[in-house]
């Protein structure tokens, strides 16, 4: 047997284990382990019920012990709110009430004003009749085409059954007129029979002569110039048949030929003079460069006289450019 | 209304009258130059005369006496 003349003190660490000091000295002891209790009651929850009575509810709550009851009463009637948004105060007899801005409840009295105050002297729920504004009744037929009309004029309709205006005559011709000659064949033409008036007849283009047709390209406005070699452009030539090119002898002498080229063909102009012992040439070539372009070299010139020759862009001054097409 | 056919140098090469076909790249005038237009330049819209160098003047033909003493070996 031990005795202990110190105080002890014990110090419950956790649910494990105690640690036990004397003086400077101290244990950390373990706690064994309880036996397993015995088991429980069974539990018992709680059941709460609400039951509507005069002024207010009753609640129960039941548990293990049995039922405990309580009431709880409404509360008294609070006092009355502030009056709320209505109409505003004041206004007259026949007023209305009119929204002075977008603002909820923002409104007031107002006169009325505008609208329709009276229909065709009735005022009140108003119906008109076609005879208040002058209406054709309803059963009033209108027509959508001429063909609903009766033709009490004259009118040539499209039977030509009309007595009060018809042709009398075209050109001095009654009946079934038509305004060029019967007959003829594809391709024919109308040419003058002769010189009376309206006299015509069918005929072939060969009968009818000459049907081409010239189209002055290019007009040289300074003719008495030197021409040095150049390029002219003109119009689209690519219709044409042929291409004619009027010029001058030269520069100072404006005496005129024509040179004539098929379309797409270079060509040349020239002038031979004789004066009964001697020979004078002067020509210019000229390159179809494109549909749309004449490549004209300079001129040159030979003189047999003084034997001599050379270039020259006083020779053969172009004057004009024609397009000629219809050529048969 | 004419159009101007310029060379490189904008002397003018021709004039033609103006057609509704007429190139819109021509140079339009109202009126042309005295004379001869090749004579001229277009600069700027103003017409500038300057002519091409006249040609050299043909030689003169050798008269019959200068042919026969050439031909005789005479000199003066």
């Amino acid at each position: 047997m031990t005795y202990i003349h110190a105080p002890v003190r014990v110090v419950l660490q956790d649910r494990n284990e105690v640690r036990v000091e004397i003086d400077n000295s101290e244990r950390i002891v373990p706690i064994p382990s309880g036996a397993q209790g015995l088991p429980g009651e069974p539990g018992f929850s709680p059941v709460v019920s609400v039951e509507p009575i005069t002024g207010g509810n009753r609640v129960t709550i039941t548990d293990a012990d049995g039922d405990t009851t309580f009431d709880v009463m409404n509360g008294a009637q609070g006092e009355q709110g502030e009056p709320g948004e209505g109409v505003p105060t004041g206004g007259v007899t026949g007023q209305v009430l009119k929204k002075r801005t977008n603002t909820d409840y923002d409104t007031y009295w107002a006169n009325e004003s505008g609208g329709v105050t009276s229909v065709n002297g009735k005022t009140g729920a108003v119906i008109l009749d076609a005879d208040d504004v002058g209406a054709l009744p309803d059963d009033t037929f209108i027509p959508t085409k001429t063909s609903d009309l009766t033709n009490n004029s004259g009118f040539v309709d499209a039977s030509g059954a009309s007595s009060a205006a018809p042709v009398q005559s075209v050109n001095g011709q009654t009946g079934n007129v038509s305004a060029v000659p019967t007959g003829g064949t594809a391709g024919q033409i109308l040419m003058k029979s002769s010189a009376t008036d309206y006299a015509d007849e069918w005929a072939d283009i060969s009968e009818a002569g000459a049907m081409s047709k010239w189209t002055l390209l290019w007009t040289n406005a300074s003719p008495t110039s030197n021409f040095a070699a150049q390029t002219v452009t003109v119009a689209d030539m690519s219709a044409f048949d042929f291409i004619a090119v009027v010029h001058s002898v030269t520069a100072t002498d404006l005496h005129e030929d024509t040179s004539f080229v098929r379309r797409g063909h270079d060509g040349a102009l020239s002038v031979v003079a004789f004066d009964g012992s001697y020979v004078t040439a002067r020509g210019r070539r000229f390159a179809y460069s494109s549909n749309t372009s004449l490549a004209f070299e300079t001129g040159y010139h030979f003189d047999q006289r003084s034997d001599k020759q050379g270039a020259s862009a006083g020779d053969c001054i172009p004057l004009a450019i024609y397009g000629i097409k219809g050529v048969q | 209304m004419y159009a101007l056919n310029l060379n490189e140098d904008n002397r003018i090469l021709s004039a033609c009258v103006v057609f509704p076909s007429t190139p819109a790249d021509l140079p339009r005038v109202d009126t042309l130059p005295d004379g001869d237009v090749s004579d001229y330049l277009f600069v700027d819209g103003e017409y500038v005369y300057d002519p091409l160098p006249s040609p050299e003047p043909p030689t003169p033909e050798p008269t019959a006496d200068e042919i026969l003493d050439a031909l005789l070996g005479v000199t003066e």
